[in-house]
């Protein structure tokens, strides 16, 4: 009797991994930091780089502008500072007023993470890892929000930085700034979760690009005639409800309601307790039903 | 003209998924209208009659729908490379192109003239000819955007993102910071001949009317015969 080793007629030097494996968490770290070099266009051709880097660009430049009037404006009297610099003290109007910049951004960047690897069968390569149907999306959309958020907050830190050395109000600076600074974390994650689930369900980049703009650039302008037309009527439980279907309006609505702070335009009314709660929960709707769709979409699509 | 291309490219054109993002724009459409009717309680003013008309009407519902038409029935077969199917068959293809124009402009008179009448009715009844003037400016703007989006999506690569640039960043965001923009924008020749057309409106429309009716047929014929070039300068064999 021989052990199997020696009954083995060729051995051709198959040896098994007898390294350390990585845990799952490593897998995941490794997809986040691709994922998010891929939202830039870095790690890809030279084409996909210029959206990306073109509205992180256009992005900054209001708040550069401003930058270099503040410091240009150090020896003007404090009133007269106060008045020029009325706009920044509302920041959350920063992404409300570049929406447009902001959905371009999410739309373009948000195929290349969640349409391509459906459109191209890739998606068998990352499940082939020991990688979780569901980490994979939650990875793929942490990578999404972080983008969104660095493009949004960057210019937002250079405007505050403008606010702090023009010698304004700190301490209301400082609030109004960390308050929208909330506000653009859920407007991120909002944003990469719809734009994530269109991406998935179209699974071609061109069509999701199209279906995304056009949702959230369609939905704005619903909401913004909506608005406009109640104003003046004065009824502003109509015009908050309208608020709800788009995310600009929405999360506007909910950090002046949290953070009590005055809205981008007077046409969307300051919420009172109660519909800050409504605001909450339309909010969490926003963001649990599109990852459930996204992360069902997914599943469906790589279990052939 | 030919009756199969015209059938063919209904079909290829309601056929799909996206025949509901044309039939939602009609709807919102009329659905603001009656909002509007019911928060101002009957007694809507002619200014905030024509915002809406000019602003959901001619700056979104008419780009959306001739973008889609434009889009499906020009530029993919064109992307896609199946248009060599229909330029293999004894048709003319000045007739290729005429019956598919039809088709677009068709849709665009379905989808948001007829809707824009409706939602004109709706808010103002029949006065200061409100509702004839979303007609009319729902007609000129759909002609001018169907030759625009025709002329652009035969002359660049990935042709729906260019039209969609075009939409968002050169008429609703470069027009409002340059006013020059206005001689080459499809949606301030629409939103002229509203205010000329109404009775009520006291704005100083951005162009005159003739030189939007010009204008737009100017584009209309610029697109028409740019894809007719493409068409036309398309061989079947290999080189």
């Amino acid at each position: 009797m021989s052990t199997p080793r020696q009954s083995v007629i060729h051995d051709i030097g198959y040896r098994t991994f007898t390294g350390r494996r990585q845990s799952t968490g490593a897998i995941a770290l490794s997809l986040y930091l691709t994922s998010l070099r891929h939202c830039f266009g870095l790690g890809r051709s030279n084409k996909s780089k210029v959206m990306p880097f073109l509205v992180a660009a256009l992005m900054l430049i209001p708040a550069l502008v401003l930058a270099g009037l503040a410091i240009q404006l150090k020896r003007m009297s404090l009133g007269d500072q106060a008045n020029y610099f009325a706009p920044l003290s509302n920041y959350f109007g920063y992404p409300y007023w570049t929406q447009l910049l902001i959905t371009v951004f999410a739309a373009s960047q948000a195929p290349v993470l969640f349409a391509r690897d459906l459109r191209y069968r890739t998606i068998v390569l990352y499940f082939a890892r020991p990688l979780d149907r569901s980490t994979y999306v939650l990875v793929r959309l942490a990578a999404l929000t972080t983008a969104l958020f660095a493009v949004i907050a960057v210019p937002m830190v250079i405007w505050y930085a403008a606010a702090l050395s023009s010698g304004l109000d700190r301490s209301q600076h400082t609030k109004n700034f960390f308050a929208a600074i909330v506000g653009v974390l859920v407007l991120s994650l909002i944003l990469a979760t719809f734009s994530g689930m269109v991406s998935a369900i179209t699974t071609r980049s061109g069509l999701a690009v199209v279906a995304v703009i056009v949702a959230l650039m369609l939905t704005s302008g619903i909401v913004t005639i909506a608005q406009g037309a109640v104003y003046e009527t004065g009824n502003k439980s109509a015009a908050m409800i309208a608020s709800m279907f788009n995310p600009f309006t929405l999360v506007a609505e909910l950090i002046s309601g949290l953070f009590d702070q005055p809205t981008p335009t007077p046409a969307i009314p300051h919420p009172s307790t109660g519909w800050t709660l409504v605001f909450i929960i339309v909010a969490l709707i926003w963001v649990i039903g599109t990852s459930w769709v996204l992360v069902e979409r997914i599943r469906k699509a790589a279990s052939l | 003209m030919s009756l199969p291309i015209l059938r063919l490219g209904l079909r290829s054109l309601f056929g799909r998924a996206r025949v509901w993002l044309m039939v939602a724009m009609p709807v919102i459409l009329v659905a603001l209208a009656v909002v509007i009717r019911q928060a101002n309680s009957g007694d809507v003013t002619a200014n905030t009659a024509e915002q809406l008309l000019r602003n959901f009407g001619i700056g979104v519902a008419v780009p959306v729908v001739a973008l889609v038409a434009t889009t499906t029935l020009i530029n993919s077969e064109f992307d896609d490379g199946s248009i060599i199917y229909l330029l293999t068959k004894p048709v003319s293809r000045v007739s290729i192109i005429a019956s598919k124009a039809i088709v677009t402009l068709g849709a665009g008179v379905v989808f948001t003239a007829l809707p824009m009448l409706v939602a004109g009715l709706i808010l103002r009844g029949t006065d200061d000819r409100m509702a004839l003037a979303g007609l009319v400016g729902a007609l000129i703007a759909t002609v001018a955007y169907v030759g625009v989006f025709t002329a652009l999506a035969t002359t660049m690569k990935r042709s729906i993102i260019g039209c969609l640039l075009f939409w968002l960043i050169w008429e609703s965001t470069l027009a409002s910071l340059f006013s020059p923009v206005k001689w080459l924008s499809p949606r301030a020749w629409g939103t002229s001949a509203i205010q000329h057309i109404s009775t009520a409106i006291d704005d100083n429309p951005p162009v005159s009317i003739w030189y939007a009716v010009a204008a737009t047929l100017v584009a209309l014929v610029l697109g028409i015969v740019l894809a007719g070039q493409r068409l036309a300068s398309m061989t079947i064999s290999e080189e």
